[in-house]
């Protein structure tokens, strides 16, 4: 891809964010918001003089079709750089094709964290950078008993696991652990609701992603539970999934990401009001679209540094760059790829808005191999020890 | 599996017994990264003293120095791991000579250390 730029080419780079399929409501804002930035950096004069010219493919939530079109992206576009991948199990399908071509894959998503690859990115939180704070937070506010309810596949599993350990820490119980499909129907929940009645948990812990996550909200609220004594908490119920939700159901609930759309910083409100001004007032913004966006200006300024697309030329230069993206200034870790980041936790209002209920400022180092979180030593970048919770 | 070797991992004392090459680099680089505390040995020491695993290359060259490093190590052997990049006879003997709880398979990739490790790590504490 260097050859073809310095022969007066743009710098071709893939995306693969899926438009259709049960996780396509929180994609197709990580698409919109890749775009978004390769747009900004057009207009800015492009890299080198030369632009970014995206070559989009549509995975449908499914991790066989995205294998298949990172292939052709790689092999027939000759592509080195991409961009997406929302669920782990599209990265896991993605990545063997990104090694044996030597690419490398930015993948904008929280995730269950115990993966390196050198061939790739880490932008979205790892569990040091989500799950610890969310339940320093629902201890504190709410108490110790949870209901584990996810969708059925990997990240729920260890994502899970993690918080079990940290409810077992801080001496607390899991009253029981539910699974339901991907693709979720509103009757899959019954279970769960008939267990919330009957166990009484403080907390709701929700690993169910995608389209599912508006059914079990509006389970929830159809059951007359009181979200203000006992929420559903979750890291992966963002802005979009929050749009697909009848209008009442969302209230009450919280959420721990390093960036909602309300935050209000002045580069989190630029961020925003771009992406509105071209999506649409009602667009909703999520973490997963900050990052995706973040990630696309982070790779455009170590292709420059570089002069190379070529991933051995750019990996040394990501390590190097700071970023001020729209949650705060953010870097890639050399040792492990993964990006520094800034914990906070909201909580939804009546009309469906995240309100930010703690926020530390403080950036917290990736740790994606942490086997136990501990409560009492989650620690930001040279501060270590217990950070008050403010709400 | 008990989680709780996993969480030992984190703070085990690592030797790498490995040429320092791009693949030697990327082991310890992986190792670190897991939060094991690791020492990197080239060339093959004659002990492997305070280490409680031992990552241990093995190949044709160093058969003399493999077997030297074995039979020198009195005590409680430390959890073995090999490192091979051929699966003949000669190899496959050194490997059982070694005593290996699991072997990595070149070329070295991060994917799958963490796998062995714990297993490897499961199985000696077994014996």
């Amino acid at each position: 891809m260097d050859d073809s730029a310095r022969a007066g080419r743009p710098w071709r780079v893939g995306v693969l964010f899926s438009q259709t399929g049960v996780t396509s409501a929180v994609e197709r804002t990580q698409l919109q918001a890749t775009l978004l930035a390769i747009d900004e950096i057009n207009q800015a004069g492009g890299v080198l003089d030369m632009p970014l010219e995206p070559v989009l493919y549509d995975p449908e939530s499914n991790p066989k079709l995205f294998h298949t079109l990172a292939e052709r992206l790689m092999g027939t576009d000759r592509v080195r750089l991409v961009f997406g991948c929302y669920m782990s199990s599209s990265r896991k399908a993605v990545l063997p094709v990104i090694e044996s071509y030597r690419g490398l894959l930015f993948y904008p998503t929280l995730y269950e964290g115990f993966e390196y690859s050198r061939h790739c990115i880490y932008t979205g939180a790892a569990p040091n950078q989500n799950s610890l704070q969310l339940a320093r937070f629902l201890f504190e506010h709410y108490g110790s008993r949870f209901l584990l309810v996810g969708s059925n596949y990997v990240y729920p599993y260890e994502s899970n696991r993690v918080m079990s350990d940290l409810v077992r820490q801080n001496r607390g119980t899991i009253v029981n652990e539910l699974y339901v499909p991907l693709a979720a129907r509103p009757a899959d929940f019954d279970r769960a609701i008939a267990d919330i009645k009957k166990l009484k948990p403080d907390v709701i812990f929700s690993t169910v992603v995608g389209k599912a996550t508006a059914a079990f909200y509006q389970a929830y609220r159809a059951a007359g539970f009181d979200p203000a004594r006992q929420p559903i908490a979750s890291l992966t119920t963002s802005e979009a999934e929050v749009a697909e939700m009848q209008a009442d159901a969302a209230e009450g609930h919280i959420t721990a990401a390093p960036f909602f759309e309300t935050l209000g910083t002045a580069t989190a409100r630029r961020f925003v009001a771009s992406y509105k001004a071209r999506y649409g007032a009602e667009a909703p913004v999520p973490a997963g679209a900050e990052a995706a966006y973040f990630q696309v200006h982070l790779a455009a300024t170590a292709i420059a540094r570089a002069g190379s697309a070529d991933p051995d030329c750019i990996l040394p230069e990501l390590a190097e760059i700071e970023f001020a993206a729209p949650q705060g200034r953010v870097r890639i870790d050399r040792d492990n790829n993964h990006t520094f980041l800034w914990p906070r936790v909201a909580r939804l209002d009546a009309r469906g808005q995240f309100q930010i209920v703690w926020n530390p400022n403080v950036r917290v180092r990736p740790d994606p191999y942490s086997v136990m979180q501990s409560l009492d030593d989650w620690s930001a970048e040279g501060l270590v020890g217990p950070v008050p919770i403010r709400s | 599996m008990s989680i709780q070797i996993l969480r030992d991992l984190r703070g085990l004392r690592v030797l790498v017994i490995h040429p320092p090459d791009t693949e030697g680099v990327d082991l310890v680089g992986h190792l670190r990264r897991i939060g094991c505390q690791v020492d990197a040995a080239w060339p093959i020491p004659d002990t492997m003293d305070n280490a409680d695993v031992v990552v241990l290359a093995i190949d044709h060259e160093s058969k003399a120095p493999i077997q030297r490093l074995l039979r020198n190590f009195v005590g409680i052997p430390p959890t073995m791991i090999a490192v091979v990049g051929y699966e003949d006879p000669s190899i496959l003997q050194l490997v059982l000579e070694a005593r290996a709880h699991a072997v990595i398979e070149r070329p070295v990739r991060p994917f799958g250390l963490l796998t062995q490790l714990t297993v490897a790590r499961s199985l000696w504490l077994e014996r």
